[in-house]
């Protein structure tokens, strides 16, 4: 052996590491490479020496704390995920919301002492905005909601600041106008009121550019999913694709358990969209779709291949009246986070993706 | 003292006095290991508290079986300074003198090329020599066989004695 050959040797020694015998051998005998061994001993000597002078006891201000709940990062992916006009994103709004519940129903029934604030605020336009919001979980401890009324935009933004017993301090951020932020994502932007609320009592809350909104919850001792379904009915309406805790297999392969989550629409034009994490969106629609598979549907399940595979989707409740849907694959690119395991559902428009039918 | 599992399943609980701790023991090396990845004060704390924030949002990825829960921040914390590094317009590699008093002359000229090591390199000699990451540690960080630590470790050593060794050819005696 020469000292070229027992160089990286000498460097694993320094490490500590165990080498060769044939190597060590040679850097006992060896002037040079015991010079080199000494050199890199010394490297990394000073190399500690250098941050041992640059560590301080001055200790800087932790920003974690602020850091942002997971919820707003849940649009934030959609958003930039589903690539969609900014006011169609916000018609999914509260199927992600009813996702977001979805996530905490698992982490509350592993922790028990979990509580949660389901919060309901209507509107001085009509429209009502629920949210459920975990003491448990920090990354479901807030949520913020987009609407066109009548063609203004409406932002609200609810999160939990402190808990004092059955007291809880709100945080509020709401606006009307045209010059609201245009996506929940800068909700952030609007200031922030703080107010002390019990559950059971109606706080009556101030919003600019619009008339006042009454805040009301209540405490649950689990998070129940947020029903984006209208009407009561079991049978879905005409047009209407509802999917209740849907499961989508691909063969045997649970590709993504939806529990919790319950979303439904029958918009002209529009189809539901499941978000399997680790594999890509499945865009499904009562229309036909461009490069879409045609499935089967089933009562409350559906059939469908796609490149061999077979796939199905089973809900809790029948899908839709008609018989067929067709269901587009859309894989996950690069920018897929590889350990962002939460998936969503949500009705959102497919207009991008209709293909032309034929009149009959 | 709580181990990584324990310290790990509060901090997945959201427990912020964990976290806290887990804070105060780890960012001032997070921050001094960062600074000399990217070279530049304000950056090596925005990312060091970026890594913190992420853990802290998105507490997942930690398996305490692949190495230590400090090695999974560092990991966290290289890579951001990677990406930070992507987004930089391309220039000098070099990068700003944080002036560090008494040094000796040989650490000033170690000090000197280790900032002129590629970004790679600068960041395994500083987790092996001064973090004492394991080369198991090191290869989940880098994700890379534990073989390709070995010799990558070797590369940035002798990277390292050839610029302390020759020198620099824009200091000129005297200047």
């Amino acid at each position: 052996m020469n000292c070229d050959e027992a160089a990286e040797f000498a460097s694993a020694l320094s490490d500590g590491e165990t080498i060769p015998r044939e190597a060590a051998k040679h850097v006992g005998e060896c002037a040079r490479c015991r010079a080199r061994l000494l050199e890199y001993a010394e490297m990394g000597a000073e190399l500690r020496r250098l941050s041992s002078l640059q560590l301080t006891d001055e200790e800087k201000a932790p920003r974690w704390q602020k850091t942002q709940s997971a919820t707003p990062n849940l649009w934030r992916k959609g958003s930039s995920t589903v690539r969609m006009p900014t006011a169609a994103f916000a018609l999914m709004l509260v199927a992600i919301i009813a996702l977001a519940s979805s996530l905490t129903i698992v982490k509350v029934r592993a922790h028990s002492h979990g509580v949660v604030l389901m919060l309901t605020a209507e509107t001085a336009s009509g429209r009502t905005v629920r949210c459920a919001l975990s003491f448990d979980d920090r990354r479901l401890d807030s949520c913020a909601s987009e609407q066109i009324v009548t063609g203004v935009r409406e932002l609200y933004g609810f999160r939990i600041i402190s808990r004092d017993g059955d007291r809880i301090e709100l945080g509020v951020r709401a606006k009307r106008g045209s010059d609201v932020p245009s996506s929940v994502n800068d909700v952030d932007q609007l200031p922030e009121a703080r107010y002390w609320f019990q559950p059971g009592e109606k706080l009556r809350v101030d919003v600019q550019g619009s008339g006042p909104m009454v805040i009301s919850g209540e405490l649950l001792d689990h998070l129940a999913p947020l029903l984006a379904v209208s009407g009561e009915q079991l049978d879905p309406g005409p047009g209407e694709l509802r999917f209740v805790e849907p499961t989508l297999l691909r063969g045997k392969e649970v590709l993504h358990d939806f529990q919790g989550v319950t979303v439904s629409g029958a918009a002209k034009g529009g189809g539901i969209e499941l978000y399997a994490p680790h594999d890509g969106r499945y865009e499904i629609s009562l229309s036909p779709l461009r490069g879409a598979a045609e499935g089967r549907v089933n009562g409350s399940r559906i059939s469908f291949e796609l490149n061999g595979w077979p796939y199905e989707v089973l809900t809790g409740a029948p899908v839709a009246r008609p018989g067929r849907v067709w269901i587009l694959r859309l894989p996950n690119d690069e920018s897929a986070s590889a350990d962002d395991d939460r998936g969503f559902a949500a009705y959102v428009p497919m207009t991008q993706y209709l293909a032309k039918v034929p009149r009959d | 003292m709580p181990d990584d599992r324990q310290t790990w399943e509060r901090i997945r609980q959201g427990d912020a006095q964990a976290f806290g701790e887990f804070y105060r023991q780890n960012a001032p090396r997070l921050e001094v290991f960062l600074r000399h990845v990217v070279g530049d004060r304000q950056a090596a704390e925005d990312i060091m508290q970026e890594t913190f924030a992420q853990i802290w949002s998105r507490p997942n990825g930690f398996q305490p079986e692949r190495g230590a829960l400090r090695s999974y921040l560092f990991g966290i914390g290289r890579k951001r300074a990677a990406e930070w590094w992507r987004m930089q317009v391309p220039k000098s590699p070099e990068i700003e003198d944080n002036a560090i008093p008494a040094l000796t002359e040989t650490a000033a000229v170690i000090d000197d090329a280790f900032r002129r090591l590629p970004e790679e390199q600068r960041s395994l000699l500083w987790l092996r020599e001064v973090e004492g990451q394991s080369y198991a540690e090191l290869a989940g960080i880098l994700e890379v066989p534990i073989g390709t630590v070995r010799s990558r470790l070797f590369a940035a050593r002798e990277a390292l004695r050839k610029l302390w060794k020759s020198p620099r050819p824009d200091l000129k005696e005297g200047a």
